[in-house]
């Protein structure tokens, strides 16, 4: 009884979605640099004031979500090497949790820092720089800056999640809840900024501190995805909302099998793709037929992988029992996946 | 993006009509008309006091003039660096004069103008006489216990004669501010110690004051300097 491994694909993504990898590609660089500018531009009209502190500060991390993903974009499909037996498929997960983890700093910077403004009663000073000769308030510049930091964030989120749902990437969608919080911390920095010509010291750290709320939620849900990624746990859908439906589809098929006892799915996320095995108990019939059971575990394998474009690499392996949970399978009326199986 | 529209009409009707930015604690509103709590100490040649009373100095004099313009009477109210910011956190000193730099360790406590001018130190030597760089083994004079002191022994390979008047060495080459050099009979020669951007400081948050204030200062950039020249005769 030899594991039958299946020869791995030459593409990672099907033609069409390549397509769209290209144009996250460009996405993603256009976000650098638009975000460079945007942290010179706070930068230079940063001032004495710590009010916009954290608008810099915050922009200065979300760099950090298109770096992972194009430094991922070119690993990915680097093929198996001696050192990395499984190819570096992976290289996507690890920079689904440093965006996830960028975010999730963001949103607790945030509010830490504006607790301890409010407690402590920071009275930011904004006083009248120099510009092509006219003194003007430092505040309507950081506006303009802050302005900047925001609007295009906007529409730079909506197209990336638009990618995101189209190629299940979850360093994309980290990256577009990123923007989404770039454009609310520079929104809170700005009614801060106005509050603060009123004469209300306390307005932007009261606006900051419920925006920080939202930003810790979305960093701690994509964490925590990321690290269960890394642990192999069942595969999710790239928002996190509910299990990716591969598993139990791959399940019903194996079990469907007229030959096959029983039979269990294990798949795991390597970034884009998932990999896994495929344990099967042959009935008594098939196992006597040696060489038609090999044809038969072949074209299992073909079978399965033709499903689904995220399903890269899997192993076909006769077993004597199974020992794992098999997902949407009902074993003597319960499901399996609820009572394990020995 | 709605908060967006709201937030900037109401920044469009708050620069329409009434003043803005605003004092929290209107500290601008008090002043004009009224009084002002100037907080004093004593550093040559910015603020020179006798007894409790600023008698002149380079802020001092600007304080009056700004005073003058918002029509309020100056209370003067003398004290060390560190009792002067105490008190403007506590909202009882409306300005400090204490001669400070952009480089102050009081940034987190008050908020500093924009610099109104900057000061250098400088080895000055007499015009039309020329000197190695380094003025190895030249004799320099420096006033004793200064910051100059140290930094012409650090910076330059010069002789340091170390003096308590500098004006008795008139003419021969000092390490001096750039605003003595006249008096002294001295030119420029090209090598730095030092420079120093000057500030006042307010109460932190009190905006509309700092934006006049500021304001105030940048417009009168050649007057202040030629206000600095003139006090600083030693």
């Amino acid at each position: 009884m030899s594991p039958r491994e299946v020869p791995t694909r030459e593409f990672e993504l099907p033609r069409e979605l390549e397509e769209q990898q290209r144009k996250a590609v460009r996405l993603e660089w256009i976000t650098i640099a638009y975000l460079v500018s945007a942290v010179v531009l706070i930068f230079l009209t940063l001032g004495q004031s710590q009010a916009m502190k954290a608008a810099w500060i915050e922009d200065l991390l979300s760099l950090l979500p298109p770096i992972a993903f194009l430094v991922a974009a070119r690993l990915r499909k680097r093929g198996s090497s001696e050192k990395f037996p499984w190819g570096m498929h992976r290289s996507v997960s690890v920079a689904y949790v440093f965006a996830a983890l960028a975010l999730l700093v963001t949103g607790g910077y945030l509010f830490f820092d504006s607790a301890v403004k409010l407690v402590l009663a920071e009275h930011p000073p904004i006083g009248v720089i120099q510009l092509f000769g006219h003194e003007i308030w430092l505040g309507w510049a950081m506006l303009v800056a802050l302005v900047w930091s925001a609007v295009p964030a906007v529409f730079l989120g909506r197209a990336k999640l638009r990618l995101a749902d189209d190629l299940h990437d979850k360093v994309l969608y980290a990256d577009a809840k990123m923007n989404k919080a770039d454009w609310m911390t520079a929104g809170a920095a700005i009614v801060g900024v106005v509050g603060i010509g009123f004469g209300l010291w306390w307005a932007d750290a009261v606006a900051a501190i419920f925006i920080s709320v939202d930003i810790v939620h979305d960093g701690w849900k994509n964490v925590r995805a990321g690290v269960h990624d890394l642990m192999d746990a069942r595969p999710r859908r790239h928002d996190a909302r509910e299990y990716h439906p591969i598993v139990e589809r791959m399940n019903a098929e194996v079990n469907g099998c007229d030959w096959v006892e029983r039979g269990a799915v294990r798949l795991r996320e390597e970034g884009h793709v998932f990999t896994g095995e495929v344990m099967v108990v042959a009935r008594e019939e098939a196992l006597a037929d040696g060489a038609g059971l090999q044809e038969r575990l072949d074209d299992l394998a073909e079978h399965l992988l033709s499903l689904e474009w995220k399903v890269y690499d899997i192993v076909v392996v006769p077993v004597k029992e199974i020992d794992i949970p098999s997902p949407g399978v009902t074993v003597g009326g319960q499901d399996s996946s609820l009572s394990g199986s020995r | 993006m709605r908060t967006l529209t709201v937030v900037l009409l109401l920044a469009a009707l708050a620069a329409g009509g009434c003043q803005y930015p605003r004092d929290p604690d209107g500290t601008l509103n008090r002043v004009e008309g009224g009084v002002m709590r100037v907080g004093v100490t004593e550093v040559d040649p910015w603020v020179e006091l006798e007894g409790d009373r600023a008698v002149g100095g380079a802020e001092v004099e600007l304080a009056r003039r700004f005073a003058r313009e918002l029509g309020a009477r100056i209370e003067w109210i003398q004290g060390s660096e560190e009792e002067l910011v105490d008190a403007a956190k506590e909202g009882q000193v409306d300005l400090i004069l204490a001669g400070l730099t952009n480089k102050s360790r009081w940034e987190k406590d008050v908020a500093f103008t924009r610099p109104y001018t900057e000061t250098r130190s400088v080895v000055g030597t007499p015009p039309g006489r020329s000197y190695p760089d380094d003025f190895a083994g030249v004799p320099v004079a420096v006033e004793i216990g200064s910051e100059e002191e140290g930094l012409l022994e650090q910076r330059t390979d010069a002789r340091v004669v170390a003096v308590t008047d500098l004006a008795s060495r008139a003419g021969r080459p000092a390490a001096v501010h750039d605003y003595l050099l006249d008096d002294l009979r001295l030119s420029d020669s090209g090598t730095e110690l030092g420079s120093a951007k000057h500030v006042m400081a307010v109460k932190l948050g009190e905006n509309a004051f700092l934006v006049r204030l500021e304001r105030f200062l940048l417009d009168r950039e050649d007057e202040i300097r030629r206000l600095v020249t003139r006090k600083g005769r030693p």
